[in-house]
């Protein structure tokens, strides 16, 4: 049987953990703070690009547009006519118990338009555009080539940080109308094949359940995913460290936290969408 | 042949202390840069060569101290002055630091370009690039990417965009690192070459012996034991008359006594 700790002990192990959790609430609170700073510099650097003094290479912002947009198509399709199948499928199961089977398409539409086309959208793009932005800057990190840009007077905000996430911004809601429109294509497939519904039956549901509101939600929560995306990549990339396993740490690190982070957009938009009725 | 520097001042660097948190990296530095003159910063590794550097260059805030431009101290200038001195610089990092999606042209014409050279029009920054190029020996290589050529010619053309804004001081970080003899000897020419054509002041970190006896005109040595400068002078001046025996040691390429490695 083991003794009992003696008292200094005790007080030295009670010292320890207090110092580790005011160390951990130390490094998040400078970890705010690098948000905050990124953030203020990025709308510097917005406000710049407006007045028409950002500095930075119009080609390579073309050619993020392009990545994190058209490139992106495929993938985006594929997912949301999974994800449209898929709500057909569960719907279809529940509502012929009850025999309403017509309504799968009031769930599917709505599911897809509200919800699932914007998040599941955000969430493939975190996992490819905003790994890829935190990546590419995280190596730029290690070779030096952030460095390279502030010794010409360049701030990396305005040349890396600011295509990207006007970029993502913009793009993310136009992915968003190609995903509700597979998604309700998906919905459709399976409600058409194991249903009895014709297609007419099918689509006129789906034209009354839909309102303007529930794509304004939608385009609006794409929008800002877009934004957060885009944001969590070039941070993580921005801080990443010097070393081989720095660009791995930087792209988990901004995966996570955008898929996090979409979620809890997503959440917070129900909240005052439920408050304010939409 | 080594030209004669100016006796102007062109920068001074004031009761530096550098420090990562709480670790202090070196204190008490304190120098003088004849414009013209070629300056190494000299020590072992882990020193604190590539931090100071960084200080210099606008990169880095140091814990305390000045680094002063003419009668600006960088660190305490506002944004625009900082902008305006950071203009006047020309740096060859460790690394290269060439951007990766750019050809050898695109990564020289950058700087040109950013800093809204707009006297001149693309094709001109183009052709002034060319002749950049030309003049480090890499004609050849214009429209390669920096992973199509070897170590050496990466570190020409990074030299190369050092001089894109012909530059009034230089900074030079381990130019001749993980080069063979000859790439190294050839960068070593080439150095005072420029140093010739652009009248340019050039700041050097290294411990490459032959390259430090070779260009030095003056320069500092960092020890990292003690945490601060242990000799100052050119590099041969040293060798012939430093009574430190690490420094001794260091420039005959020799384990000092008593070296417990740790």
């Amino acid at each position: 049987m083991s003794e009992r700790p003696p008292a200094l002990h005790r007080h030295r192990e009670r010292i320890l953990a207090l110092a580790a959790v005011g160390k951990d609430a130390l490094s998040r609170f400078a970890a705010v703070k690098e948000v905050a700073t990124l953030l203020g510099e990025l709308i510097l650097a917005t406000i710049a690009l407006v007045r028409g003094r950002a500095r930075f290479d119009r080609a390579d912002t073309w050619a993020v547009v392009q990545a994190s947009g058209a490139s992106a198509l495929g993938v985006v399709a594929l997912v949301n006519l999974l994800v449209g199948s898929i709500l057909a499928f569960v719907g279809a199961i529940q509502l012929q118990k009850f025999g309403a089977e017509m309504f799968v398409a009031d769930l599917v539409s709505i599911a897809t338009v509200r919800e699932m086309a914007a998040v599941i959208t955000a969430v493939v793009l975190s996992g490819r555009t905003g790994a890829a932005f935190a990546a590419r800057i995280a190596t730029m990190q290690g070779n030096e080539e952030i460095d390279a840009l502030k010794t010409m007077g360049v701030s990396p905000v305005e040349y890396l940080v600011l295509p990207r996430v006007l970029a993502l911004t913009l793009m993310t809601p136009l992915l968003y109308v190609f995903a509700c429109g597979v998604g309700l294509i998906g919905g459709w497939l399976v409600a058409v094949g194991t249903l009895d519904l014709s297609n007419a039956l099918y689509w006129d549901r789906t034209a009354d359940a839909l309102a303007g509101r529930h794509f304004v939600l939608g385009a609006l929560k794409s929008f800002c995913f877009g934004a957060l995306v885009a944001f969590a990549g070039c941070y993580y990339g921005l801080r990443a460290g010097r070393n081989a396993a720095a660009v791995g740490e930087a792209t988990t690190s901004a995966v996570v936290s955008g898929i996090v982070g979409v979620i809890v957009i997503d959440a917070v938009f129900a909240l005052c969408a439920f408050a304010l009725d939409v | 042949m080594i030209a004669t520097p100016s006796t102007e001042i062109a920068v001074e660097v004031k009761d530096l202390r550098m420090a990562y948190g709480k670790k202090l990296i070196q204190e008490n530095i304190g120098f003088k840069v004849k414009r013209g003159s070629i300056f190494i910063i000299m020590g072992g590794s882990g020193c604190g060569k590539s931090t100071l550097l960084k200080h210099m260059i606008g990169l880095l805030p140091p814990a305390d101290g000045q680094v002063l431009y003419g009668e600006t101290d960088y660190w305490a200038a506002e944004m625009d002055a900082q902008d305006a001195i950071r203009r006047r610089f020309g740096v060859l990092f460790q690394g290269s630091a060439l951007f990766s999606t750019l050809t050898l042209s695109e990564n020289v014409t950058m700087p040109m370009q950013l800093n809204g050279d707009a006297k001149r029009s693309k094709a001109e920054h183009r052709d002034r690039a060319e002749e950049l190029l030309g003049l480090v020996g890499l004609s050849h290589a214009v429209d390669l990417l920096p992973n199509e050529i070897s170590g050496g010619m990466k570190k020409r053309a990074a030299l190369a965009r050092a001089l894109a804004l012909d530059p009034e001081f230089l900074f030079l970080d381990e130019p001749s690192a993980g080069l063979d003899p000859i790439s190294s000897r050839k960068l070593d020419e080439l150095i005072l070459e420029l140093r010739e054509r652009t009248k340019a002041t050039v700041m050097v970190v290294t411990h490459e012996l032959p390259s430090l006896f070779a260009i030095g005109d003056d320069g500092i040595f960092l020890d990292a034991k003690s945490k601060q400068p242990i000799a100052r002078g050119a590099p041969k001046a040293l060798l012939e008359s430093c009574e430190d025996p690490f420094v001794q040691a260091f420039l005959k390429r020799e384990v000092p006594e008593g070296d417990t490695d740790e």
